[in-house]
């Protein structure tokens, strides 16, 4: 089965840029999905089993928080690794990150190269 | 790659897919679309009197319609929707190249002001600097206090670079003249090229950073680029050691004209302060302490003495024996230099050291009658130091005891006097000398 990364944000921008950053991914067979919130990023998580997702904290409705907590905490998915992502400069509320369940948390702007490095290190493919 | 443009992953995308589909049916007609090697990506095969529409991105052939006449819309549609996508693609790489940046800067300045050393600086920025920019050599030089001379600080060196026979030094005058970065490429037809960018807060420039590669290779704008945003960072950071140092200068300057002032007084004490920081310190290292502490000791050992000032001539001078009146009043200098530390914050810290220096291990001494771990450990070291000077220097008032005794002295009042691991750690070092 081939490995799926999620990609979660309500702006059409950062879904781009963190698109572009893992294009190379998809020539190692790796298949992007991509989410506009979070009803659809569940929706995505449960029908694809993604690998990994890279999950806005700040949406309307279901926000990251809300997403990662069903996801690790009441649907008991815990092979999915989630990395939160959050506007630098926001105050980031480590404390519930940890509390629901996420494996990693990075600020925007992201560096591109990290995001990568950790794609790599997830998926265990060597760019 | 980035700035290619996969026709099949273009056609593949859902809503173009759509539109193609939507215009063939509106015109009535079938086309087959290859990619360079001639597979099919969408569409049959070909037909007898078929014609052949490039779909061309960036100038550039990336694949064919194939049909009737009219398929041309089709492949000038592609065309524009290809040529769309790599503009777009251009843009989100140079947003993610800013977000390096960003990145960049951001942990640069991060990991800088986590340290006030020079040399800890230089090195940061010389090892982002290289990570980013292919380089055999790197370094940084700054100006000496006088402004004369040009110092080395940190240098990274990869591989025997020869830049400095090559005379890159003349380059390395040119940018500190004019005060902008440059690339030196391919420096006079030899295998050495090189980025060279000032340090520069304001319009001070503080020295040069650059970097260089000895094996044929050229350096532009982007490397200088990023160069001089790594330069900015390092000068602001180099700039504020600077102040840091001056500061501390400044205190440092402080704390000897404190001494100064009651060697100045009492002659007899002259270089008393030093010998027992020597001996304290001495002490402290074969006690474990950190530098943080050590520089303690060395403070507290200097000023332990300095509430002397506060003591009226005539009985700090006194030749002959004091009376029992006048010894209680010497007793109050250990409160008189705490009362005079506390004004300044850096020496909050050694402030109980200095009052403590005359307590006594068995609880005997003053001011304060505080014994064993109660008195702070600095001042038990320095009751000891000071102890042992006392009775090993000249001074009038105690007749000149050989080291030996001194020590003898110094054992037999252990667990009263003094505490005994401290002068354990004493003969320790004393056998060293």
């Amino acid at each position: 089965m081939c490995k799926k990364i999620l990609i979660v944000d309500d702006e059409p921008h950062i879904r781009m840029l963190l698109e572009q950053t893992l294009e190379d991914f998809e020539e190692e067979g790796v298949q992007i999905l991509v989410a506009e919130n979070g009803k659809e990023a569940l929706e995505y998580i449960k029908a694809e089993k993604p690998n990994l997702v890279y999950l806005d904290v700040m949406m309307p409705h279901i926000n990251g928080f809300d997403v990662c907590n069903i996801v690790k905490n009441e649907l008991k998915i815990n092979d999915l690794y989630i990395v939160l992502l959050t506007a630098k400069g926001q105050e980031f509320d480590r404390k519930r990150g940890l509390e629901v369940g996420a494996d990693l948390y990075l600020t925007k702007p992201f560096d591109p190269d990290l995001i990568v490095e950790k794609t790599e290190e997830v998926l265990k493919i060597k760019l | 790659m980035v700035d290619e443009v996969n026709l099949k992953k273009l056609v593949g995308k859902s809503d173009v897919k759509e539109i193609v589909y939507n215009i063939l049916r509106e015109i009535n007609i079938e086309i087959s679309l290859l990619d360079l090697q001639g597979n099919i990506i969408l569409g049959t095969k070909r037909k007898d009197g078929d014609l052949e529409f490039p779909i061309k991105i960036n100038e550039k052939i990336v694949g064919w319609v194939i049909g009737e006449s009219k398929a041309s819309v089709i492949a000038s549609l592609l065309s524009y929707i290809g040529n769309s996508e790599l503009d777009k693609k251009l843009l989100i790489k140079e947003t993610l190249n800013k977000y390096r940046e960003i990145n960049l800067l951001y942990n640069l300045s991060e990991k800088m002001a986590s340290t006030i050393e020079a040399k800890e600086i230089s090195k940061i920025a010389l090892e982002e600097a290289t990570r980013l920019i292919n380089s055999t050599k790197a370094e940084i030089a700054v100006f000496s206090k006088d402004r004369k001379r040009l110092e080395k600080v940190v240098e990274l060196n990869n591989h025997n670079s020869i830049s400095d026979e090559v005379g890159l030094s003349n380059y390395v005058n040119e940018v500190l003249d004019q005060g902008v970065g440059q690339i030196i490429n391919c420096l006079d037809n030899s295998s050495e090229s090189m980025v060279c960018t000032p340090l520069k807060v304001k319009d001070k420039t503080l020295g040069v950073i650059s970097i260089s590669n000895s094996n044929n290779m050229t350096y532009d704008s982007e490397d200088l680029k990023l160069l001089n945003a790594i330069a900015t960072q390092a000068a602001i950071a180099l700039d504020n050691t600077n102040l840091y140092d001056s500061i501390r200068d400044t205190f440092l300057q402080t704390i000897e004209a404190l001494i100064e002032t009651i060697e100045k007084k009492d002659s007899y004490t002259a270089g008393h302060a030093r010998r027992v920081a020597v001996y304290s310190i001495s002490i402290g290292e074969e006690l474990g302490l950190n530098r943080s502490e050590i520089t303690k000791v060395r403070l507290a050992a200097l000023l332990h003495d300095i509430g002397k000032i506060g003591i009226q001539d005539k009985i700090l001078l006194k030749d002959s024996k004091l009376t029992g009146e006048e010894y209680e009043v010497i007793k109050k200098h250990p409160v008189f230099g705490a009362e005079i530390l506390e004004n300044i914050d850096q020496l909050k810290d050694v402030v109980p050291s200095v009052r403590g220096h005359h307590e006594r291990y068995d609880g005997k001494g003053y001011p304060d009658g505080k014994k064993g771990e109660q008195i702070p450990l600095i001042a038990r070291i320095i009751a000891v130091a000071d102890a042992f000077d006392a009775m090993t220097s000249n001074r009038p008032y105690i007749s000149n005891k050989e080291k030996e005794q001194a020590l003898n002295e110094i054992f037999k009042n252990i667990n009263t006097q003094f505490d005994p691991v401290v002068v354990k750690a004493f003969l320790k070092r004393v056998k060293v000398w």
